[in-house]
């Protein structure tokens, strides 16, 4: 037993230890992160004590909390159809719209069961991905993403001609459905009901991820053409990838009516949300669902403590996750989440390298003397 | 009656890339259980003709007849349910999937709410895939002990730890082979699955490819030069220039005089 084999040895062992370590840490952050935003309305007045003296203080921030839960939701949505299937979309804010004025027009016309009416925003905006997602096939790489970008901009000047006669009707096409849109006043409760549609849609788009389903959109965004050649119909898992992002980037859209009371160009179609839905997943690593939920809540909380800073805040925002997006292309987070991994053998240089067989015979080696010495 | 045992029937088939005729109304049959040996030298349309069986390319002209059904212009991944699988020349694995994510990965049905089994089953299949085609053999005994099919079903099998990079190119090309094998082909097409093997290795692979015709599947194996395939292939067709030059056995088709005449032309290579 050479003296190399021994540390390799050594580092093996390590690194497995490691990876159950990791593993610990990944479940315990999470499980702590999960308890920190359920306790949020309890521990911030503790921890800034002029929320005691003031409420409205802690609900301003639980609002900008609530609308961090809406981005984070568009967020994920976005990372499925662009980190898991590979369809960079530029076009999110027209799901997002979509959803929107569904549930204005919806809650307005009809005042439905508010949980009904999101359903249906989903619903509606699945509808129009799945319509996307039709001539969205025949494109690749950057002219699906222009093609995206153009069907959202021209719902946003649809929307501003149109001018929909509905609830209150404001400048350029926008709708005021108060009081028919409102889910609650209780700033608390509002906060509960968007972190509970947050976490089940993380939850839902995560299983789906794990699935087979996941493992089929995976094999799509690296390799189409050995995708097909494995008997997968690319084309199938493409649209379905499509229905279920803009589905749940319509739920995102729809519960954002009942958080502010209106839809309006300016706001849901405006193509700043389409970006924004990019960058929190980017921020967060792209292809990793639960990395928009960290994206989203840094980008909103930033963009609240900012704001002494005008329109200068979203300029230094965006800057930021142009910066991040050049120097780590899997996301800040995504770069913390690789690393507590257990990593797979380090890739070799080239499909000519040496067999691993040599290399594999002597961790084993060393495996079988670490253990049968147990010291 | 050749049209009773013939698996696979290409019928005068076509294909021009701009002014080049890669391939020119080549026409033979596939018998059920054999395996066919396709020679010819680079360029001479054997991969071309490939892609046009498994529906990469339409073809200019002609038909292609799996099973008695005219599979001609189908969509590949219809064309691979339907039993018709192929390696890749260059093997492309999914490089950022484990090695046993990229076999599963061809056991995935299309059907959204289809019965594709248990992920205990597939990962089970999986492994014995692995092991049918020697992955799990690259590593050393005790290494692969959870490879071994009586484990519980999420054994330890390296297979499952680590990425395709780690494999040689001998271990590409098994890789490529069973992803072929994981969806169950009748019919296997291997383009090229020599090239660049240590003879030891060219031996064993030829044991997998005999084993494979055992278990009832058909195949088709495509190379540049004749020598590798001689004790191989039941069956010969020599390719030139996008057009069949001879058929017959590997004994018939060397010793016919323009397949020797395009030998000593030095178009087809033996090394």
């Amino acid at each position: 037993m050479s003296h190399r084999s021994r540390l390799r040895s050594r580092l093996r062992s390590r690194s497995r230890s490691r990876s159950r370590t990791a593993r610990l840490v990944k479940l315990g952050g999470a499980l702590l992160a999960l308890a920190l935003l359920l306790g949020l309305p309890y521990w911030l007045p503790l921890l800034v004590p002029a929320m005691q003296q003031n409420p409205f203080l802690l609900y301003k921030w639980l609002n900008v909390l609530v609308a961090a839960n809406v981005l984070a939701i568009l967020g994920m949505s976005w990372d499925l159809l662009g980190g898991y299937a590979g369809q960079i979309s530029f076009g999110h804010s027209l799901f997002l719209g979509l959803g929107a004025y569904t549930t204005a027009i919806l809650s307005v016309l009809y005042g439905w069961n508010p949980w009904l009416i999101i359903a249906l925003g989903g619903l509606v905006a699945a509808v129009g991905g799945l319509l996307v997602a039709a001539p969205a096939l025949r494109l690749h790489g950057p002219y699906l993403s222009l093609m995206t970008l153009v069907a959202a901009l021209a719902f946003d000047r649809l929307m501003r001609w149109l001018k929909p006669e509905v609830g209150i009707p404001g400048a350029e096409g926008a709708i005021l459905c108060v009081p028919h849109c409102v889910l609650t006043l209780d700033a608390v409760l509002k906060y509960y009901y968007s972190l509970g549609l947050m976490l089940l849609t993380a939850l839902l788009l995560w299983a789906l991820t794990r699935s087979r389903v996941g493992l089929a959109l995976e094999a799509v965004r690296d390799d189409e053409a050995a995708a097909q050649a494995a008997g997968l119909n690319a084309a199938k898992y493409k649209t379905l990838a499509f229905g279920v992002s803009s589905f749940f980037a319509g739920i995102a859209g729809a519960f954002y009516v009942y958080h502010i009371g209106s839809a309006a160009p300016a706001d849901v179609l405006n193509l700043q949300r389409s970006v924004e839905a990019i960058a929190v997943a980017v921020l967060g690593g792209m292809g990793t669902i639960f990395g928009a939920i960290g994206g989203a809540l840094f980008f909103k909380v930033f963009e609240e403590l900012l704001r002494p800073a005008g329109t200068l805040r979203f300029a230094l925002l965006f800057s930021l996750a142009l910066l991040i997006l050049l120097l780590v292309r899997s996301g800040a987070l995504g770069r913390l989440w690789a690393g507590l991994r257990p990593r797979p053998s380090p890739p070799r240089e080239g499909a000519e390298a040496p067999p691993t067989v040599a290399s594999a015979s002597e961790t084993e080696e060393a495996e079988v003397e670490v253990k049968a010495k147990p010291s | 009656m050749s049209a009773m045992n013939a698996l696979l029937q290409v019928q005068r088939l076509s294909k021009a890339f701009g002014g080049l005729q890669a391939v020119s109304d080549l026409s033979f049959d596939v018998h059920e259980g054999e395996i066919l040996g396709l020679i010819g030298p680079n360029g001479a349309g054997k991969t071309t003709l490939f892609n046009l069986i498994t529906g990469v390319h339409k073809p200019d002209r002609g038909r292609v007849i799996f099973q008695g059904q005219d599979i001609t212009g189908w969509p590949t991944y219809k064309i691979v349910n339907a039993g018709i699988a192929r390696a890749f020349q260059i093997p492309r694995p999914f490089r950022h999937k484990t090695i046993a994510a990229n076999v599963e990965i061809s056991l995935i049905p299309n059907g959204l709410f289809a019965r594709g089994g248990s992920r205990r089953a597939r990962a089970r299949r999986v492994r014995e895939i692995c092991r049918r085609v020697g992955l799990c053999a690259l590593w050393p005994e005790g290494a692969r002990r959870g490879c071994d099919l009586s484990g519980d079903g999420d054994g330890d099998c390296p297979c499952r730890r680590e990425l395709p990079d780690v494999l040689p190119q001998a271990g590409l090309r098994k890789l490529e082979i069973a992803k072929a094998v994981a969806t169950d082909p009748k019919l296997l097409l291997l383009d090229e699955p020599f090239a660049g093997l240590a003879p030891a290795e060219v031996e064993e692979l030829s044991a997998l490819i005999r084993e494979l015709r055992e278990e009832g599947r058909t195949l088709v194996v495509v190379d540049h030069n004749m020598r590798g395939l001689m004790r191989l292939v039941d069956r010969v067709i020599v390719i030139h220039f996008g057009q069949k030059l001879a058929e017959g056995t590997p004994d018939e088709v060397a010793r016919d005089p323009a397949v020797q005449e395009a030998y000593l032309a030095g178009t087809i290579e033996e090394e």
